[in-house]
């Protein structure tokens, strides 16, 4: 039987753009406005005009007194132009969790914990409807369409109480955290009745591209803000004088690598094959290259690999914080040699690195390092390895076990579940814990994608980079600060699924809520059901931990940072 | 989260040698105690007692999982290693002679029952996950039932397409006496529990003899309901391993509730008589 065929035009990247409002008139008008207007449009092709960045990659935005703009700590992707009235940076002090619409993760006493034997609630989902009253110091409103907003009650006394910065027409912010995908470092909230211009980071990438005054300005402000304080925070730099970690800030070179939302693309890469896969991942330095660098990873994550004949095999990877080419640096250096990099690294994801220059190394940083610190000898190869030739890590964690959590992008679990099925007794104890915990709720499901014996469940692993955090519009997924778990603030969630449609692994649902008596709590308007999201919060309230992992009798679950090597050899070779 | 992970083999010899350590000490002690005129089988009763209590106090542990008690794997070790000692204190309390008197005989029952079902509970524990993992798809206990019933929708779909599209009954008549009833239940429990496929092979295989009687488009839809009965038949494989697993605790946690009934009983009938 003859197939029919479907046509349709390519998709185009401009299909969906930001805002539907952003007419002829309007794109006029902002471009006329500081900074925009101090932007060379002439270095954007015709085929992606700074109009065009402009019409698609933007929204116009308006605020009430007290409208909470952006939270610190937040998650952002889009940074924002003032383009009449003023919004205000709270400085100091932060303001408390309530009031970005967050939960203060407390701890129960003994005597609540006690209490669970037999105050659980017999309905599934029952919340205490008196908690969605409202807070004293912050609402939840209703702006331009459906969006719903966090409100100070009181801006004037935030005003006076706290440090603030104002921020007025022409001035742009959220721009280092909606490159860099980091969270943001203050609380941003209007001042007066506003008009923002949001800029989601698609065209922030587009203009810094193109713009170099635009490029050196966010460049500048990053250098300046976090830069010389992530040196200072990294070990390998630690024993460097201001001046000395001044210079190394100033030749350091920023560079990113891969998509920005690489959480809608990574399961059609991962189902490819062998070197296919590998072909998709963005390389930031390979084998052949004389380490002339080392690699700081910034953000995201990046799959250290090693040629095999015609194929590459998974060594390692790598994530925040993590440095790439040190040992060859210090080869270098000890033997007047020039050794390659002796691994390929390439961007799973999207990637943010530092290149720091191996002369300033040489220069500054090793010939002073604490014994502590001084990167193993190493003894260089050239050429292809012989797949039987053993990996670095081979005999603690096989390569097909690193490719799958690369793949799959598990890498990105702070605390993810893995369960060992070949000791796992299929009791649910560990899913009865979870819900004697959580009012009888469990909170994860005992299933998943597996390796072997090896099952990543669905619960929330806590990523490194929560992408389900962006887009809540009221903050009410956040990081505890505390312990840096990701957590819902049942109050203030509104039931959107931004989160739950967010996340890459599906492991937030969305629950429809009861009262006590097992009814569902209905919401007046639409007399639906009101929905919250729902997920692993590690047991933050509980004493004592995760119950899942401390429930299991048969040693076959544990909650562990993928990131560490180490501990999951140690547990897979168990 | 962040504790250590100890391998299962130096725990394995750190509790073995704890355990012999102690039952050794039990032994020496009642030896000792035999040499004198106290009675050594008071000394070993409420040692035992004093064990049954510690080991149903597992049970109390399970139940109370928000409670910061530790880890159930470790007290799943206590309990498995003060078994071990419970037994030997049990064999020296009877003297390592089957008891008489109706009271005392179901006493040493129970307690055997108790120990015993533990054994194979622990045994199933260790042995059942790796057969599980290496056959058939993963699929939660509660919704085996589910997947059951969609396999023989499925199956029952081909069987009637064969009859609208060839006009012949004989994959629907086949479907009828012998794979219906195949698909309606789980099957052979005991087979799965030894790792025996005769009625596996027995049922694909008259499967296969049907062919010579079918054209080219129902041999096609009987292989898909081959397909399907071995997929049900892994199902039922699954099912049977994940019962097992859980269903020997029914014994096991019962039994011991009424053990601790008797031995109460017992201790009253012995101070009562001494």
């Amino acid at each position: 039987m003859a197939r029919r065929l479907v046509e349709l035009q390519r998709p185009e990247r401009w299909d969906n753009p930001f805002s539907a409002d952003m007419t002829a008139e309007v794109v006029d008008r902002v471009v006329g406005l500081p900074p925009l207007s101090d932007i060379d449009a002439s270095t954007f092709p015709a085929s992606a005009s700074l109009r065009d960045v402009i019409r698609n990659d933007t929204r116009i935005r308006r605020y009430a007194p007290g409208d909470i703009v952006v939270r610190e700590e937040d998650y952002g992707n889009s940074a924002f132009v003032v383009l009449k009235g003023s919004v205000r940076v709270i400085l100091r002090p932060r303001l408390p969790a309530e009031m970005l619409g967050r939960q203060a993760t407390r701890r129960r006493s003994l005597w609540q914990v006690i209490r669970q034997i037999w105050g659980n609630p017999i309905h599934p989902e029952v919340r205490d409807v008196r908690r969605y009253q409202g807070d004293a110091q912050v609402r939840l409103t209703k702006a331009d369409g459906d969006e719903f907003r966090l409100t100070l009650r009181d801006p004037f006394s935030i005003i006076r109480d706290h440090l603030t910065v104002e921020i007025g027409p022409g001035e742009m912010f959220g721009e280092i955290a909606a490159v860099s995908r980091s969270p943001r470092t203050a609380t941003i909230f209007s001042e007066t009745h506003s008009e923002l211009l949001e800029i989601r980071w698609q065209g922030l990438r587009d203009i810094r591209r193109r713009d170099a005054a635009f490029r050196n300005k966010v460049d500048q402000l990053y250098r300046e803000h976090s830069l010389e304080v992530q040196f200072r925070e990294t070990p390998l730099f630690k024993n460097l004088s201001p001046e000395q970690i001044g210079e190394v800030s100033r030749r350091t070179q920023f560079a990113s690598y891969g998509e920005f939302d690489w959480n809608t693309t990574y399961k059609a890469v991962a189902e490819k094959k062998g070197i296919e896969r590998l072909d998709d991942e963005p390389v930031i330095v390979t084998e052949d290259q004389v380490a002339d660098n080392l690699i700081m990873v910034r953000s995201g994550f990046a799959r250290v690999s090693e040629r095999v004949d015609h194929g590459h095999r998974t060594v390692s990877y790598l994530g925040p914080g993590d440095l790439f080419g040190l040992n060859e640096i210090e080869h270098n250096r000890r033997n007047g040699t020039r050794v390659t990099y002796q691994h390929t690294l390439r961007a799973t994801g999207s990637v943010d690195v530092l290149r720091v220059p191996a002369e300033i190394l040489v220069e500054h940083v090793l010939p002073n390092l604490p014994e502590d610190l001084v990167p193993p000898a190493i003894v260089p190869r050239s050429g292809s390895r012989s797949a039987w030739q053993p990996a670095d890590r081979a005999g603690k964690i096989e390569p097909g076990m690193l490719e799958y959590l690369v793949d799959n992008r598990f890498i990105n679990g702070t605390a993810s579940m893995m369960i060992n099925m070949d000791r796992c007794t299929r009791c649910d104890e560990c899913v009865k814990a979870c819900a004697a915990s959580h009012d009888n709720n469990p909170r994860f499901v005992r299933h998943g994608p597996q390796f072997g014996p090896f099952m990543v469940a669905n619960a929330c692993m806590h990523c490194v980079d929560p992408v389900c955090m962006i887009g809540c519009p009221t903050g009410a997924i956040h990081r505890n600060v505390q312990d840096g778990q990701v957590i819902i603030n049942d109050d203030t969630c509104i039931g959107c699924g931004s989160c739950a449609n967010s996340c890459p692994y599906n492991n937030i649902r969305l629950v429809e809520i009861r009262d006590g008596s097992g009814g569902y709590i209905m919401d007046e308007q639409s007399n639906t059901p009101l929905v919250k999201a729902t997920k692993c919060d590690l047991c933050a309230d509980q004493l004592g931990g995760p119950a899942c992992q401390r429930a299991c009798p048969n040693d076959a679950l544990i909650r562990i940072n993928l990131r560490d090597l180490d501990r999951l050899a140690e547990w897979v070779n168990r | 989260m962040g504790e250590p992970v100890k391998a299962f083999a130096s725990r394995f010899r750190r509790n073995l040698v704890a355990t012999g350590l102690l039952a050794c000490v039990a032994l020496v002690l009642h030896a000792a105690l035999s040499t004198t005129l106290t009675n050594e089988d008071f000394f070993t009763g409420w040692l035992l007692t004093g064990s049954l209590g510690v080991l149903a106090l597992y049970n109390v542990r399970r139940r109370l999982p928000f409670l910061p008690l530790g880890s159930s794997s470790e007290w799943l070790q206590f309990h498995a290693y003060v078994g071990i000692v419970a037994v030997v204190l049990f064999f020296l309390h009877v003297g390592f002679t089957v008891p008489t008197g109706i009271l005392d005989l179901t006493l040493a029952i129970g307690f055997t029952l108790v120990a015993g079902s533990g054994i194979v509970g622990l045994t199933l524990a260790r042995r059942l996950p790796q057969r599980l993992a290496r056959r058939g798809e993963e699929v939660l206990y509660d919704r085996i039932p589910i997947f059951r019933h969609r396999l023989m929708e499925r199956a029952e779909i081909l069987a009637l397409r064969a009859v609208e599209e060839t006009g012949s009954s004989t994959i629907a008549d086949n479907y009828a006496d012998r794979l219906r009833p195949f698909f309606d239940s789980p099957r052979n429990f005991i087979e799965h529990t030894m790792e025996v496929t005769r009625s596996r092979h027995k049922l694909l295989d008259e499967m296969r003899d049907l062919e010579r009687y079918l054209n080219d488009n129902e041999k096609a839809i009987l292989g898909e309901i081959a397909d399907l009965a071995r997929t049900k038949d892994d199902l039922d494989y699954q099912y049977t391993l994940q019962t097992l697993m859980r269903r020997w605790q029914f014994l096991h946690v019962p039994c011991t509730y009424a053990l601790i009934l008797l031995v109460l009983l017992h201790i009253v009938v012995v101070h009562a008589f001494a």
